[in-house]
């Protein structure tokens, strides 16, 4: 049986809430950045680039029915945008192959509160923000989908 | 697979000495093999070689890294100062990305301060959706206003520090600007004579007011008099 979006919830709070060092933080979205796969090029499609972002961050649904999966990767051009990627990895952790119900369960201030936000430049906020108003909007076009 | 007896089995020898009649106390002597054959011993100075050429490549790329990332610092400090510097701090943060190795704490500080920088050049890029904007409705003085109001680093696209420096130094957004100040400054003028003009007519009314009743008052007072008198 999979893990619940909680429970998924609550690993990454205990997480954030064991850091004792302001760095622990970076260190922790960088890994998640270097363990990340990226994605096949030819689903980097124009549709599926969030808006809003300072580099360009793709995110491909894929709805089976019950479950959507995402693919998330980050292009930065001549740069190596980690942080973002390390960001898109750690919504994955959250959002990734769980239903559309169950994403829309998540109080979108659940980042906020765990201080992901803090330290985080105006532009790497916002750019996060985007992320997951498109991962609420996917989960809500598949809920109405999957209740058709 | 290598081998320090050259692919012999020690029993090998043994025997060819058995054979020659070699013994010990009676019993064939034991096989003295040599410890390694040259061809080791040149596997091993190669591999000591590539061990201490990847130490001190390590410590070089360290090092190197460690410069690389001092420069930056210095010019990132220098430019919460002076604010173009933030272009050299970028462009030296981002000749970092070949360095062979970027320890986790720079590389840290490289992904904060470039997001830094970041955010600044989104600010710049803000104000020029509003400079731009109000030159398409031709309000010049608005959009020479978001130019020259800015203090920070230069840090648009070529083409769009083109339309920036095109409003900043154009004669005839200046002339336009000036223009608008010489008429606001007249109609400032006009208004201050206006307003004193209004000030004297009702101070003039206040006296001559004043100078009615006063006169009732005189008049008054005669009247009085006279028929106090009768």
């Amino acid at each position: 049986m999979s893990e619940s979006i909680v429970n998924r919830q609550e690993k990454i709070r205990a997480k954030f809430a064991s850091f004792t060092d302001p760095d622990d933080k970076w260190k922790f979205l960088l890994d998640l950045a270097r363990e990340h796969k990226g994605m096949d090029a030819s689903l980097k499609a124009e549709k599926f680039i969030i808006q809003g972002c300072a580099s360009t961050m793709y995110l491909v649904p894929k709805f089976d029915g019950s479950k959507i999966h995402f693919e998330m990767d980050v292009e930065g051009g001549t740069t190596n945008p980690l942080i973002s990627r390390g960001l898109g990895a750690l919504a994955l952790q959250i959002f990734n192959d769980m239903s559309p119900t169950d994403i829309l369960s998540v109080d979108p201030t659940f980042f906020q509160q765990i201080g992901l936000n803090v330290g985080l430049s105006p532009t790497r906020s916002n750019g996060f923000a985007s992320l997951l108003k498109q991962i609420y909007l996917y989960a809500r076009v598949f809920d109405a989908i999957s209740k058709k | 697979m290598f081998s320090f007896l050259n692919g012999k089995s020690p029993f090998d020898e043994a025997e060819e000495k058995l054979e020659a009649g070699e013994t010990v106390n009676g019993r064939p002597k034991l096989p003295q093999a040599p410890v390694m054959g040259w061809q080791d011993g040149v596997f091993l100075l190669v591999l000591a070689a590539l061990i201490a050429g990847g130490y001190y490549y390590y410590q070089y790329a360290k090092q190197k890294s460690a410069t690389m990332f001092a420069n930056c610092d210095a010019l990132y400090v220098a430019a919460e100062a002076h604010a173009a510097k933030y272009v050299d701090a970028e462009a030296c943060y981002n000749e970092t990305w070949d360095l062979g190795f970027v320890s986790d704490s720079l590389e840290i500080l490289r992904q904060n301060r470039l997001g830094a920088i970041e955010d600044l050049r989104n600010h710049q890029k803000d104000l020029y959706a509003d400079a731009m904007g109000a030159m398409a409705v031709r309000d010049t003085v608005a959009a020479y206003k978001v130019v020259t109001e800015y203090k920070g680093p230069m840090l648009l696209s070529q083409g769009d520090r083109k339309d920036w420096n095109g409003i900043l130094n154009s004669d005839a957004v200046k002339a336009c600007v000036a223009a608008a100040a010489a008429r606001a400054d007249s109609i400032a003028k006009a208004k201050a004579v206006a307003d004193s003009l209004a000030q004297v007519a009702a101070e003039l009314r206040a006296k001559a007011v004043a100078d009615s009743i006063a006169k009732a008052n005189k008049k008054l007072a005669r009247k009085g008099k006279r028929k106090k008198a009768q």
